[in-house]
């Protein structure tokens, strides 16, 4: 039997991954009452790392060095992509909302400048990114400096060797350590490991093994796992107690910097009063007059919501906004048209890192200006439905690495757009 | 100067049937060195249905290999039984299927002596729940799962143990013929470069599919026929049994199933080469709206992996449809060619494998003025440690801690832990090979789980890392061909769950790690 | 007459007593845990439950209501009317049982009486209680119709000796020196209107004559006859019976009624150790009963249990009154419901003591039923608070676990925890019906799709605290759970330290990024293992028979 509720608000997010939780943070800071609905454990799979645009074009595989002049070369060849319809200003407007955001929320990220930077990853490549948290910011620049990196016995994926063979590639020479921590003899899960940083015998017993470099090295490498909360003290003091510089290196999933990332969004909406449907499936009922009625629904409670405005950032297929038949993509919640290739055959390249990317990744929501995704006729479906994130057509985001930038300008300007329409 | 090896018998080619030969001679004390440009079954003895036929499915078009299938059959449950799951199997007709074929069946059962036995439709469906509503006849018979990797690995492991040897990726390049005979063959080593001479009295050409490539490079010409066909392994099992569709054998045909998954198959499309073949998009629907006749299920479930094999098949004469071309296999002695120490095996199935490897053998030890008699029927095949990875859920039954205490679990999917990874390593560096993903994911179960090798790779891939397998960066291409191993069989599967997880693999290792980076350049 | 009947009653009774009592002192028979010495008596508990039924408050007002007006009205009764020979009389010096109050209390006190009994069988008509047993229906209800009748015949007798002609005579007689010619008929018209008697003749009735049969009353009648209107009830009832009155005062109906009620009363004496009034002694002697303190109950890891100094009667156990309160409020009633083994819920545990007592032994299979139900046993405190008849049952509980009934039968959890991994693997194996879903709640570990869409990304393990305590890592994490059910191993997964040390926080479910209900599986993996541990149990129990 599940317990039955009723909600009115000005805007609903749906979905609560990177695009929602932007959706959610603007529209709670203009004032608007919010209700959010959805899972945000997308955040474990977020890097922390935030994209604006960092290969351009895929067909070469170039590298971007310069975002900013890249998205004007991408605006006049690609005129479907998000980017193109609005300006470099605002995609930068929204980066820096969501860097005040996320610093009031005690997650500071090093502010960005015209240049992308080149980020050490736990598989020794270099990922090419716009804004990264503070405590990943000093690996940036290694120039002529002695490198350690650390890695922790039974975290698996990482190693430091592995890394060390990265930076081999660009001719740094760096030494390992392997620490053991301690009663640990199997699995070492991240989100644990985390924890565990958090106590200060540990970050003692860290300090005291890595002393015996403080004189061979200037700066030492860690997983992304240096606290949950405090990730930035937490560097800081190990940094006082060594001597050295320290930074993280992001690795896979589960990620920390992201579920940093996932608790200062929770905890700052909540503060700022907005509503949380953990786990709720929205279901779209009607419209009345102008405004939406539709029905949160999870395991416990059934909640009728009314909404002025409605910001759709349900993701892809692992979110859930677009659901693939063997013959069709649909999209989920409001049955929008979905742009796709034209048969299944077209989908996927026979090779899986081809450069150019897979045509379905370019499958999604059309939108006009404001982000509105349009019906079959090109118009916005709903004069208040807006869209956000992975969710919208023409941008492969794994390959151009534009997910964080598509995210952050498309939920900013939404969100924006609906509160200069309605009020 | 090149390095030479000696030996009784090179043979090339490491399916089921070149491992079989290797262990049929071992046993009969010939000493063997075993070739293949890849790893074990990388032809169609890596790419089957696992099935081991009763021989009910051949008593209309091909009575002879029938009665092969059924005497096999037995011989084999009997001596590699831990290679096999004797599930027994059913065969299923619904509304529409020819009538006069399943009324002829038993009769062709019983005149090929394979046990067949029909089955009342309700008790049918309580043995199998998944059984479509529209059956209109059933019968049960002997059919059962084997796998062909523990296969090959057992017997490959029993002929090293009796002083043969295994060389992985080791490519045949040339033969250097004089009198009417290959006076030695020169190897090129794929992973270091070098190249070698190996010498031995009598050659055996078991490479499957590609036995005409071979053939030709001693100046014999073998007219093949290859036909490609593609299975779907299934997330979860969804029979006990073998479900076989009661008809005139056509595509789509067969649930086999295998451990904790199912197979359904199969299609038959001619291929000009045997490398490089996928599955497409159009025989994956096909064999889904095929196979949905018989088990309804097969429309919704889950799939984790497609996969093609080329099945070698020596023609006569010009023919188009492939499933004419005998499955009969073939033995052929080329000192009518002009080769004296020359023999082409290849053709035949999976479950024949071991009466072909018999017949090669006595043909060998015939060239050898050996009398000897085959042992591989009496001599039960021995069961390894290490051919146990390559079995589902095996770690799942042990604790998980080794000796030491410390033996983290590296593939979550398949529960296989650092040690297993450790052991198999040192096993491929005993046949000379190259320990990396990919061949240790053949020896075991690792990325075959649901997740792909999203993760599991680069768990291990650091821990090859930390163990000093790999050192340099440049290996990362070896995780790049790992994922495009991986790739070619779901590809033609992307649809709801595959898709979402195949998503994930993408946003992680292009997304954050940029992988489509890196040059491919060798 | 009477009087030897009533000696006879009061033996006969007697005699009932201590048989009923028998098993107080029946050394053989008692529960293991025989030895005498320390705890204490519960004076406290004693006076309240006798006096208050206190207890019985607690636990349900109605109940206790109609309890409170039975045993109210039943012991002034007993005390004041049935004894006033000897009570009231001795006592107050105006007592007449016609005189008020004690006219009027008598009254009250049989309504109060009526008024339970009536509530009593009006609850049995229309409440069943979850242990509805003929043969205790039929038991109580005897009971409850014998004082009913009891009551009944009394108020009828008080009617009857209202009306009766006779006995009016008899009193003018005895009492006065009045006859016809001195104002009988004068008093008798006075009677007749104010007292209700039922005269055999009419009587002209004038004011004249009522005025001075009322001065007649009031010299001679009035002191021991109070205004009838306060035998409230017997008065009420005269008024139908009024047509008959002649002919009841012509038999002597009082007489006959008086016969009846008499011997009713000694029927219910000599009833009494035999029915349901037996816990009028039984009550008293649970509630003061000494129980096994903390220190005997859990005796620490040095302490020897078989030194266990406690003691505790479990004849006690016979102060049940069926009442059902006990299971209701069973902390484990869940247990119950998905194992179906009734001898996890008091009620049946104490049935099972109860027959142990009277034929010191249990069926074979009983007395595996009941060590496994009693392994169950949280020790809340729930059933031993509520009980009306201040049983302490959480000492019996205890007692029988450390002096088990039937041996070598643990508890679920225990059983499974003492075997290794492959052990309890290969037990189960291949045991389906034995980790059947259909008694659990919920019936996702067989299907597929609850666990399928699992895209391993390991969120469950990281974020799941059980795993960040399990330092050794020497067990499965939640999604390694979800892959051995993927890989057909339900059995193995049903015995894993994880699946038993699940806190059900539900942190895996709510962060599940594809709506697994992972904490749900755990719960139901549990309930199959327990349902396996259990039928396992019962074999190996068999066997050892």
């Amino acid at each position: 039997m599940k317990i039955k509720k009723t909600a009115d608000c000005d805007v609903l997010v749906i979905g609560a991954g990177m695009a929602g939780c932007i959706a959610a943070a603007r529209a709670s800071s203009l004032g608007m009452k919010t209700i959010q609905a959805g899972n945000s454990s997308s955040f474990f799979f977020a890097s922390g790392l935030f994209d604006l645009l960092g290969v351009f074009p895929v067909e070469t595989g170039k590298i971007v060095d310069r975002p900013c002049s890249a998205i004007a070369q991408l605006q006049s060849e690609q005129r479907d992509h998000p980017y193109s319809k609005t300006t470099v200003d605002q995609i930068k407007e929204g980066f820096e909302f969501l860097a005040s955001f996320l610093d009031s929320a005690s997650l500071p990220y090093s502010l960005p400048g015209t240049d992308n930077r080149h980020i050490l990853t736990s598989l020794g490549t270099f990922k090419p990114t716009y804004m990264v948290p503070q405590t990943v910011s000093k690996g940036c620049n290694l120039e002529e400096k002695n490198i350690l990196i650390v890695d922790f016995k039974g975290l698996r994926g990482f190693s430091a060797k592995q890394v060390a063979a990265g930076l081999a590639t660009k001719n740094r020479q760096t030494q390992v350590l392997s620490i053991e921590v301690p009663e640990n003899l199997g699995n070492l899960n991240p989100v644990h490991l985390a924890t565990a940083f958090e106590k200060k015998e540990f970050i003692q017993h860290l300090a005291d093994k890595l002393l015996k470099f403080s004189g061979k090295a200037d700066i030492v490498g860690l997983p992304a796992v240096c606290g949950i909360h405090n990730s930035l003290e937490i560097t800081e003091s190990l940094e006082k107690k060594t001597g050295m510089d320290v930074f993280e290196i992001p690795g896979m999933p589960p990620s920390i910097p992201g579920l940093r990332l996932k608790n200062a969004f929770e905890k700052k909406l909540s503060g700022l009063g907005t509503l949380f449907l953990s786990n709720a499936k929205i279901i779209f009922h009607a419209m009345e007059k102008d405004h939406f009625i539709l029905r949160a629904v999870n395991d416990n409670f059934e909640t009728r919501i009314k909404a002025q405005g409605v910001i759709l950032a349900t993701g892809r297929f692992p979110g859930g906004g677009l659901f693939a038949r063997r013959d069709i993509i649909l999209e989920t919640v409001f049955d929008l048209p979905v742009f796709q290739p034209e048969t299944r055959e077209m989908w996927h390249q026979l090779n899986f890192l081809d450069p150019k990317g897979h045509l379905i990744n370019q499958a999604g929501l059309e939108t006009d200006e404001m982000f509105r995704p349009l019906d079959k006729a090109g118009k916005p479906a709903f004069e208040n439905l807006y869209a956000a994130g992975s969710i919208i057509a023409h941008n492969d985001w794994t390959r151009l690495k534009c997910g964080a930038g598509v995210a952050c300008i498309s939920a900013y300007t939404a969100v924006n757009s609906f509160y200069k329409r309605h009020l | 100067m090149y390095k030479t090896i000696e030996t009784d018998v090179l043979i090339i080619g490491g399916g089921v049937t070149g491992t079989g030969v290797a262990r049929d001679l071992s046993l009969r004390g010939l000493q063997c060195v075993l070739i293949d440009k890849s790893d074990l079954n990388a032809g169609a003895s890596g790419g089957n249905h696992g099935l081991l036929h009763s021989g009910a499915r051949y008593v209309g078009s091909d009575p002879k290999a029938a009665v092969e299938c059924r005497n096999e059959l037995e011989i084999l449950k009997k001596n590699a039984g831990h290679c096999i799951e004797d599930t027994g199997g059913l065969f299923v007709a619904v509304k529409g299927d020819d009538e006069t074929y399943i009324a002829d069946f038993p009769g062709m059962c019983e005149k090929s002596g394979v046990y067949c036995q029909k089955i009342d439709l309700a008790l049918a469906r309580e043995m199998e729940p998944v059984l479509s509503d529209d059956l209109i006849a059933v019968y049960q018979v002997n059919d059962a799962s084997i796998n062909p990797f523990k296969l090959s690995i057992e017997n490959m492991n029993d002929a090293v143990s009796r002083g043969s040897q295994f060389l992985s990726f080791c490519e045949l390049i040339e033969f250097k013929l004089s009198h009417k005979n290959i006076d030695y063959a020169i190897i090129k080593n794929l992973n270091t470069g070098e190249s070698f001479h190996i010498k031995a009295r009598t050659h055996v050409n078991a490479s499957g599919a590609w036995a005409a490539r071979i053939a030709a490079m001693a100046g014999i010409t073998i007219n093949m026929v290859l036909s490609k066909g593609t299975l779907l392994v299934t997330s979860k099992r969804m029979t006990k049994r073998v479900i076989n569709r009661l008809r005139k054998a056509t595509d789509g045909d067969i649930l086999v199933p295998g451990g904790v998954v199912s197979i359904i198959g199969t299609t038959s499309i001619r291929v000009d080469s045997p490398d490089h073949i996928y599955p497409t998009i159009s025989e994956v629907d096909h064999i889904i709206n095929e196979g949905q006749r018989i088990v309804p299920a097969l429309k919704t479930c889950r799939y984790i992996r497609a996969y093609s094999g080329a099945r070698p098949l020596v023609s006569e004469n010009n023919t188009t449809d492939d499933r004419t071309v005998s499955r009969g296999f073939t033995l052929r002695d080329h000192e009518i060619n002009g080769v004296d120490n020359f023999i082409t095996i290849t053709g035949g199935k999976l479950s024949t494998f071991r009466l072909m490897a018999e017949k090669t053998s006595d043909l060998v030890c015939w060239k050898h003025s050996i009398f000897s008699t085959c042992l591989t029927k009496e001599i039960p095949l021995p069961s390894t440690k290490t051919g146990g990875w390559s079995e589902p859920g095996l770690m799942a039954n042990e604790p998980v801690m080794s000796k030491t205490g410390f033996d983290p679990i590296l593939c979550e999917c398949e529960m296989v832990p650092m040690g297993a990874i450790d052991t198999l390593v040192n096993s491929v560096r005993q046949n000379k090979g190259k320990p990396d993903l990919i061949s240790i994911a053949l020896r075991s179960r690792v990325g075959k789980g649901p997740c792909q090798g999203a993760f599991c790779s680069l768990r291990i891939f650091s821990h090859l890392y930390d163990n000093n397998v790999i050192q340099d960066h440049s290996d990362i291409r070896d995780l790049k061909r790992f994922l495009n191993e991986r790739w070619k069989g779901e590809r033609s599967l992307l649809w709801d769950q595959a898709l979402v997880q195949s998503s994930l693999k993408e946003m992680i290792h292009s997304g954050l790690f940029g992988l489509e980076l890196i040059e491919n350049k060798q | 007459m009477f009087q030897t009947a009533l000696y006879i009653a009061i033996s006969l009774s007697l005699i009932g007593l201590l048989y009923q009592s028998r098993f107080f002192f029946k050394e053989n028979r008692r529960f293991p845990g025989k030895k005498r010495g320390h705890g204490t008596w519960q004076i406290k508990l004693f006076l309240l439950n006798t006096l208050f039924q206190i207890k019985l408050f607690k636990a349900g007002r109605l109940r206790w209501l109609i309890h409170f007006l039975v045993a109210s009205g039943f012991v002034y009764l007993l005390i004041f009317h049935a004894l006033d020979d000897v009570t009231s009389f001795n006592w107050f010096q105006s007592y007449q049982s016609p005189v008020d109050p004690f006219q009027f209390l008598r009254n009250l006190a049989g309504l109060f009486v009526l008024a339970g009994c009536l509530g009593f069988l009006f609850r049995r008509m229309f409440f069943f209680a979850l242990l509805k047993q003929r043969k205790i229906h039929l038991k109580g209800l005897f009971t409850i119709l014998l004082i009913l009748m009891v009551i009944v015949s009394g108020f009828l007798l008080e009617a009857v000796k209202i009306m009766s002609e006779p006995v009016f005579l008899e009193m003018v007689e005895e009492y006065s020196d009045i006859d016809e010619t001195t104002g009988l008929e004068d008093l008798k018209i006075y009677w007749e209107r104010q007292y209700h008697v039922v005269f055999n003749e009419t009587l002209l009735i004038t004011e004249e004559k009522f005025g001075a049969g009322k001065q007649l009353n009031e010299k001679f009648c009035i002191e021991c006859h109070s205004p009838v209107k306060s035998a409230f009830i017997s008065r009420s009832i005269t008024l139908p019976l009024k047509k008959t009155g002649i002919f009841l005062n012509r038999h002597r109906a009082d007489h006959l009624v008086y016969a009846v009620h008499y011997f009713l009363s000694l029927l219910m004496l000599v009833c009494l150790p035999f029915s349901r009034l037996f816990h009028i002694f039984l009550i008293p002697v649970a509630s003061l009963e000494k129980n096994l303190t903390k220190e005997h109950l859990y005796p620490g890891p040095d302490q020897d249990p078989d030194q266990i100094q406690g003691y505790i009667n479990t004849a006690t156990v016979l102060a049940c009154t069926n009442c059902g309160f006990c299971s209701n409020v069973c902390s484990v009633m869940p247990n119950f419901l998905i194992t179906k083994n009734i001898h996890i819920l008091p009620h049946a545990k104490i049935a099972a003591v109860k027959q142990l007592l009277h034929h010191a032994h249990l069926e074979p299979e009983t007395g595996y039923w009941l060590q496994s139900g009693n392994g169950d046993c949280t020790f809340c405190h729930n059933c031993a608070d509520i009980c009306p008849s201040g049983i302490d049952l959480q000492s019996l509980w205890g007692l029988l676990n450390q002096k088990p009934v039937a041996d070598g039968v643990e508890n679920n959890h225990t059983f499974i925890e003492k075997l290794s991994l492959k052990q309890w693997t290969d037990l189960t194996s291949g045991k389906e019906p034995l980790l059947s879903a259909q008694n659990t709640t919920t019936q996702l570990a067989d299907n597929g799709a609850s666990f399928g869409n699992c895209i391993q990304c390991t969120i469950c393990t990281n974020v799941c605290p059980v795993v960040e305590y399990d330092i050794d890592s020497n067990d499965y994490t939640p999604q390694q759970i979800m892959n051995l059910l993927r890989l057909g191993k339900k059995h193995l997964a049903t015995g894993t330290r994880m699946v038993w040390n699940c806190l059900t926080c539900y942190t895996c479910q709510e962060y599940c990024p594809q709506g697994i209900k992972i904490a749900d599986i755990m719960i139901e993996l549990r309930n199959n293992g327990h349902l396996a541990a259990t039928a396992i149990q019962l074999e190996n129990f068999k066997k050892a028979e």
